[in-house]
């Protein structure tokens, strides 16, 4: 836990070295793309529910759900990632995960296509994330990690769900 | 006043470094002693000049050596001094200073005729001294006994008059040997008393324990007067005194609750047994006093007993008591019985059982009266047996549990009621279920309300503690201001959700210092003039009402001031000249921020920080504030507060595909308008007419993006809703009915959304949004239309 918390703490990518983001990663589907949550941050996996919209939030927070009496925000990674929004289909599914904001633990939904598979990424199948000026934002990308002929795109679960965009969102209105 | 203090404080430094051999000095001294009598004489102190006096006159026999004892002399002199100095420097009454007595010793022989007066009156006093002490003491014993014997039923009047009588004898008898602290202690007591008795003052445990320790004190003090004279014995207790009667006169003029001390004691419900494990008297003392306590059957009554009871005849007895009165070996009369074969210790004994129980002196009283404890202990172990006879102490075993863990237990017991609900609700199982079936699923379904209940009640506490807080701040705040203040509270066992409890202080704490400090009156002339009672009256309430608990705040002062207020808000720009508000709108200025109309700025209040916070906490609580005031007669600030935090009262709305809860405690009505109540302002605005009132309306579907709501100008549907005092009419597709709902926040993530409180959980599991009426009317009469949000909205969207 504590290695990945260090990732999370805001380095840049190139800064830490490559072989710290060695470890399991659960990976799923968005679109054509395949992407990998650290494992230690996921708290469980769940079937699509009802999902209550909350007004005046930006378009990729989906909503709130009740997860056995927590509200939790559920984000939506497709509108997130500026992909083109799809309707849920029966493979689609919400991982929990313990994003770190600020100071405190927050748990939180993310709306994926679809779940495929814990992977081992050794240290020498990463490589750094790509960078593809100023367009495309990758800094909430640790690394690429080639395992056989797939290639995934490793998560930083803290950076793309930075509440400070929310809060912000917030104070304006 | 400054410059006599100053004289006196070198004076009293020369003195001790003074040798009587030292001539100069003493005459300088003389002169010294000569002027201050002077001084004293013109101030018109009664005691004081023929301390001087005498004083004088003894450094004259000193230079004249007419002095047998001269350090004795001058030791009558430094007292004298150092008396005079207390009196300017503390500024207490001349009567509660000790001025030294003139012993025998220090007298000069050929002294003044003064002095050998005052010498005969020393005398005289340490002989009756010795007459008086024991006197004393005993009225005091009897006074302890009875004090107790009070506190067990504190309105009983002959109870009442007996301990008045005693006291009052006891003041006198000190006032005529002149113990001062203890005369001014009694005399405490005795108008307490007074007023319990004549003006129906209802005295409390806390009375009793005072009057306890007053008497106490008394006891100390003369004990040490027996032992040191009355100049010094008087001396020792004398802070302690002074304090207590302090206290006696501010229990006797004004209400005072204090609840009087009680023992914490593990189980015991005999009287001995909780002295020993307070560790106030010991086994050993407590076993005397028992043995104390059986009647001796060494006197002649007793042995009648026996005989009653058949035990005995009177031959018998008369022969028995002739051996014992024979033999002078000191037995008792049941031993000798005993001896003679006449009975047997257990039949003694257990006739004696019997009539014990209706003649026996209390163990308490035998425990005073040995001394073997102290009357204020005795008195609280009573106490502590009294409640635990009444099972008021019921020895309840407290566990500690996390509060988070709590929260989450609560939030599992909301989940498991929602499952049940769903599951016995569900038509697969209403349609097909045997007879059988239905009567688990009921009984599931009690189990699930019982479990329901004692989760929220788990988190309860009264607000006892608060409004104690609250007494005392009164008490404080009161005697800063110089104004008196009466202070009641009534239903402080009220309970409420731990959280509120917490944070409901501060609030209060304001509301009450503002009370203080700006609704009471400055003096008692201006309230007198106004034709009220001279003590001013705060008082603090908490009671339920319609599912939500209310805490006033009451005070019988000048009440708002509406011009100043208005004056107030126009010099800042909250309020506009043209601007004509209604009272409540007037008094709800007041918790707008930077708002005070305080003229001076104490640490008390005035500061303009303060109400706005009140206001802001209560709302946080999901509360309200409402004030009413009546010029010259007072305020009330009224909180209302939900029972619970977990769980909210609301009105589920539907809004396209959307459902909203609405609190139940800021919706008015809601209503159906008719064709031609609503009015179109400058082609946007939509104002509802109704019963001669307009209201502006707007459609939740707007102020929330809702597609597919109906729109403000065809609503067919409107519920009102207000918050001081202002109302709106949002417009709603559908009303779903009202429901119960858990409430839980948004969390970190959505905190301060515009117009949303917090969700719930709804019946059927899904999440529900609870609206925030405060925020929603800020939302929709501020000058911020919805589209204006929406570019904001779209201008700070990331990517």
């Amino acid at each position: 836990m504590t290695n990945s918390v260090e990732e999370g703490s805001g380095k840049s990518s190139g800064a830490s070295s490559l072989a710290d983001k060695a470890g399991q990663y659960l990976t799923f589907v968005l679109g054509e793309e395949i992407y990998g949550l650290e494992i230690l941050k996921v708290q469980e996996i769940i079937g699509m529910m009802t999902v209550t919209r909350v007004p005046r939030t930006p378009e990729y927070v989906r909503g709130v759900i009740n997860l056995r009496g927590k509200v939790i925000p559920v984000i939506d990674l497709r509108s997130k990632f500026n992909m083109e929004i799809r309707e849920d289909t029966s493979r689609t599914c919400i991982i929990v995960v313990q994003v770190k904001s600020a100071n405190h633990q927050v748990t939180m939904g993310i709306i994926v296509d679809e779940v495929s598979e814990v992977l081992g990424v050794a240290g020498e199948q990463i490589e750094p994330a790509p960078s593809f000026g100023a367009d495309v934002k990758t800094e909430f990308i640790l690394g690429m990690g080639k395992v056989g002929s797939k290639v995934v795109m490793l998560l930083d679960v803290d950076k793309v769900l930075s509440w400070g965009e929310i809060a912000s969102l917030n104070q304006i209105t | 006043m400054e410059k006599v203090l100053e004289r006196l404080e070198s004076l009293a430094e020369a003195l001790v470094l003074m040798e009587t051999s030292d001539l100069p000095a003493l005459a300088n001294l003389h002169s010294e002693l000569q002027e201050l009598l002077t001084w004293s004489q013109q101030e018109g102190l009664k005691r004081a000049p023929g301390a001087l006096t005498t004083s004088a006159n003894l450094v004259e026999g000193i230079i004249l050596g007419d002095v047998a004892d001269p350090s004795a002399a001058m030791d009558f002199v430094s007292k004298s001094v150092s008396a005079v100095q207390e009196f300017i420097r503390d500024g207490r009454a001349e009567e509660e200073i000790d001025f030294p007595e003139l012993t025998g010793q220090a007298s000069a022989q050929k002294g003044a005729d003064q002095s050998e007066a005052t010498d005969d009156r020393a005398d005289q006093r340490l002989v009756a001294l010795e007459d008086a002490v024991p006197e004393i003491e005993s009225l005091l014993t009897d006074a302890d006994v009875r004090l107790v014997a009070l506190d067990n039923s504190l309105s009983d009047a002959a109870c009442l008059r007996a301990t008045y009588r005693l006291l009052h004898t006891a003041t006198g008898t000190a006032g005529f040997l002149e113990m001062r602290s203890i005369e001014a202690l009694a005399k405490a007591c005795v108008s307490l008393l007074e007023r319990a008795i004549g003006e129906g003052l209802t005295l409390t445990s806390g009375h009793v324990d005072l009057m306890l320790k007053a008497v106490s004190c008394m006891k100390h003090t003369l004990q040490h007067t027996a032992d040191m004279g009355v100049a010094d014995g008087e001396h020792v207790e004398e802070e302690h005194a002074s304090e207590l009667v302090e206290r006696l006169r501010e229990a006797t003029e004004g209400p005072w609750k204090d609840p009087g001390e009680t023992i914490e004691v593990t189980s015991s419900v005999l009287l001995g047994d909780i002295l020993v494990e307070s560790g106030i008297a010991d086994r050993q003392a407590v076993e005397q006093a028992l043995a104390n306590q059986r009647v001796h059957p060494d006197d002649v009554e007793t042995c009648k007993v026996l005989v009653r009871a058949g035990v005995l005849t009177w031959p018998q007895l008369t022969q028995a008591i002739s051996v014992q009165s024979q033999s002078r070996d000191g037995r008792s009369i049941d031993v000798v019985l005993i001896d003679l074969g006449m009975a047997t210790r257990e039949a003694i004994d257990s006739a004696l059982k019997e009539t014990q129980n209706a003649e026996r002196t209390p163990l308490g009283e035998i425990m005073i009266r040995k001394g073997a404890a102290a009357a204020e202990d005795v008195a609280a172990a009573l106490r502590t047996q009294r409640q635990i006879r009444q099972g008021v102490v019921e020895l309840k075993e407290a566990v500690k549990v996390d509060a988070d863990r709590l929260d989450r237990l609560i939030d599992l017991i909301g989940e498991l009621v929602i499952a049940e609900s769903m599951v016995c609700q569900a038509p697969e199982i209403l349609e097909s279920a045997a007879p059988a079936m239905i009567r688990q699923i009921n009984r599931l379904d009690k189990i699930t309300r019982e479990l329901q209940e004692i989760g929220t009640s788990l988190r309860m506490v009264p607000v006892k503690s608060t409004f104690q807080k609250m007494a005392r701040l009164v008490r404080d705040l009161a005697r800063k201001a110089d104004k008196q203040i009466e202070f009641r509270m009534s239903g402080d066992d009220t309970e409420l959700d731990k959280t509120v409890v917490d944070k409901i202080g501060d609030p209060l704490v304001h509301i009450v210092r503002n009370a203080v400090d700006h609704g009471i009156e400055s003096s008692k002339e201006e309230r007198v003039a106004a034709g009220k009672h001279a003590v001013a009256r705060i008082e603090l309430r908490a009671y339920h009402k319609g599912g939500s608990i209310h805490i006033e705040v009451q005070d019988d002062g000048k009440g708002l001031d509406k011009e100043r207020i208005l004056a107030k808000a126009r010099e800042r720009g909250i309020v506009s000249d043209s601007d004509v508000l209604s009272d409540e709108e007037t008094w709800a200025l007041i918790f707008e921020p930077g708002f005070s109309t305080a003229t001076t700025v104490t640490d008390v209040s005035g500061r303009g920080v303060g109400m706005d916070v009140v206001r802001r906490n209560i709302e946080s609580l999901r509360g309200q504030v409402d004030i009413q005031s009546e010029r010259g007669k007072g305020a009330t600030f009224t909180i209302r507060l939900p029972l619970t935090l977990a769980i909210i009262d609301g009105m589920v709305v539907r809004v396209g595909a959307e459902r909203y809860i609405i609190p139940t405690l800021s919706v008015v009505r809601s209503i159906r308008p008719q064709s031609g109540d609503l009015l179109t302002v400058v082609q946007r605005g939509v104002m509802l007419k109704i019963q001669g009132e307009l209201i502006p309306v707007f459609a939740l579907s707007e102020l929330f993006n809702v597609s597919a709501g109906s729109k403000a100008e065809d609503s067919n549907l409107i519920v009102i809703i207000e918050d001081e005092g202002k109302r709106i009419g949002l417009v709603v597709d559908d009303l779903l009915g009202k429901q119960q709902t858990v409430i839980k926040s948004l969390g970190e993530t959505m905190r301060g959304l515009p117009g949303i409180a917090g969700a719930a959980i709804m019946s059927d599991g899904n999440v529900g949004l609870i609206l925030d009426v405060a925020s929603l009317i800020r939302m929709g009469t501020s000058a911020v239309s919805s589209e204006n949000l929406e570019h904001d909205a779209e201008f700070a969207k990331p990517n």
